[in-house]
């Protein structure tokens, strides 16, 4: 805190490193304290408004032709270094797992807060943040074909693309919550450039009858024997200030 | 370093392995029909059949060549029916064959993400049929239980 203190005076002023001397401490410390406390007041921040769209999810769509999502993603600061935030998304995909074909679509609601941990320089604003979000998913799973478990195979096993089984399951919800890490970055004007890692866990989810959530919009990947779920994002943000 | 960085990151995204995603061995698949052999002069007691050839109609190969008291032989799974050969005696001259047909149906029950769905049979009401009548070895059938849903247990004797 101090060093920074330093720094910034030796910025505002422009001065040599040769300005510490031992006898005029005090006069330098107290010389400090008054530039700081008129930077701090003319520094008070706006309070801004960021939105944007997660970069990632059209990229893999772009790869995988089974694959769609958009991801909208939104923060704003309101106190200190703490900034509420938001992510509504949309996917379908299909995908194969080991003996199923199946598809998952619908939407995603991630709502939490951001706290920054990275201290800016007068008139910068990255970020370097961790942070929390409760997430809920409103989704359908339909199973496309899939091949049964046989242990022995004299007759051919055949993969079934019709019957009971085949169908959709609607009216599907899951709800968990993430741990955020993250980084915003200012690249030119008002927009961000941002990417975050996120730890998601599985609090509850309406499962399918006679099938299971393997794929979640916004969770992704659950697995058998655990909660536990991954993701990540690369955002670009464009901001808008608002003066209160 | 920007390519090499990239080539880091699509590894991470697409080549994951878990263990996930192997069916552990020992998890139930789709059961077999349990059949057992008895004496058609009695009933209560089971009597074993010696080298009796099983193979499946339209199929080249055997199943197996069986000698015993029961046998577990898989039904044909999105099929309606399961027709089987049966040729007793195959080792001496005197051959005597009987083809039986099991009617069936099926529901699928949903295991876990590795292994899938299994497949449980139901016999239908008319369960089985005998395409060739006359000279068989096989006297008659009966219906143990309706549904197929593990190995446990028998699910159809074949009295001879």
């Amino acid at each position: 805190m101090r060093k920074l203190r330093i720094w910034l005076f030796i910025i505002s002023l422009s001065i040599s490193s040769s300005w510490i001397i031992a006898q005029e401490v005090t006069a330098e410390e107290s010389l400090i304290e008054e530039v700081i406390d008129s930077v701090k007041k003319r520094e008070k921040k706006p309070y801004t408004i960021r939105f944007g769209i997660d970069l990632s999810k059209p990229f893999m769509a772009q790869l995988n032709k089974d694959y769609f999502g958009l991801e909208l993603v939104g923060d704003i600061r309101f106190f200190s270094e703490f900034y509420a935030a938001v992510e509504l998304g949309n996917e379908r995909r299909t995908q194969q797992s080991e003996r199923i074909n199946f598809s998952t679509s619908g939407s995603y609601l991630k709502i939490g807060f951001d706290y920054n941990l990275y201290k800016n320089w007068k008139g910068m604003n990255n970020s370097i943040y961790l942070g929390m979000r409760l997430g809920n998913s409103f989704h359908k799973q339909t199973v496309n074909e899939y091949e049964p478990y046989e242990l022995h195979h004299y007759w051919n096993t055949e993969i079934i693309r019709q019957g009971p089984e085949i169908r959709e399951h609607d009216k599907l919800q899951a709800r968990w919550i993430e741990v955020v890490a993250g980084l915003k970055v200012k690249m030119i004007n008002n927009l961000y450039m941002g990417f975050s890692l996120r730890l998601n866990r599985l609090m509850n989810d309406t499962r399918p009858n006679n099938f299971d959530n393997l794929y979640i919009p916004g969770f992704n990947k659950k697995t058998d024997e655990n909660v536990w779920g991954a993701g990540f994002n690369y955002t670009i943000t464009y901001a808008i200030p608002v003066k209160l | 370093m920007i390519p090499r960085f990239l080539i880091f990151l699509i590894v991470l995204i697409f080549l994951s392995c878990e263990k996930d995603d192997i069916c552990l061995e020992g998890t139930p698949g789709t059961p077999r029909m349990i059949v057992i052999f008895k004496d058609h002069q009695n009933p209560q007691s089971k009597k074993g059949v010696t080298d009796l050839l099983i193979r499946g109609l339209e199929k080249k190969e055997n199943l197996t060549v069986y000698s015993g008291d029961s046998i577990a032989i898989p039904l044909r799974n999105n099929f309606e029916f399961t027709q089987y050969e049966l040729t007793l005696g195959s080792s001496s001259p005197t051959l005597l064959s009987d083809s039986l047909q099991i009617n069936h149906n099926q529901f699928d029950t949903y295991i876990n993400r590795a292994c899938g769905y299994k497949s449980t049979f139901v016999f239908e009401k008319s369960y089985h049929y005998l395409i060739t009548q006359g000279t068989g070895w096989i006297k008659s059938i009966e219906k143990i239980k309706d549904t197929l849903s593990d190995e446990k247990t028998s699910h159809l004797a074949i009295y001879h």
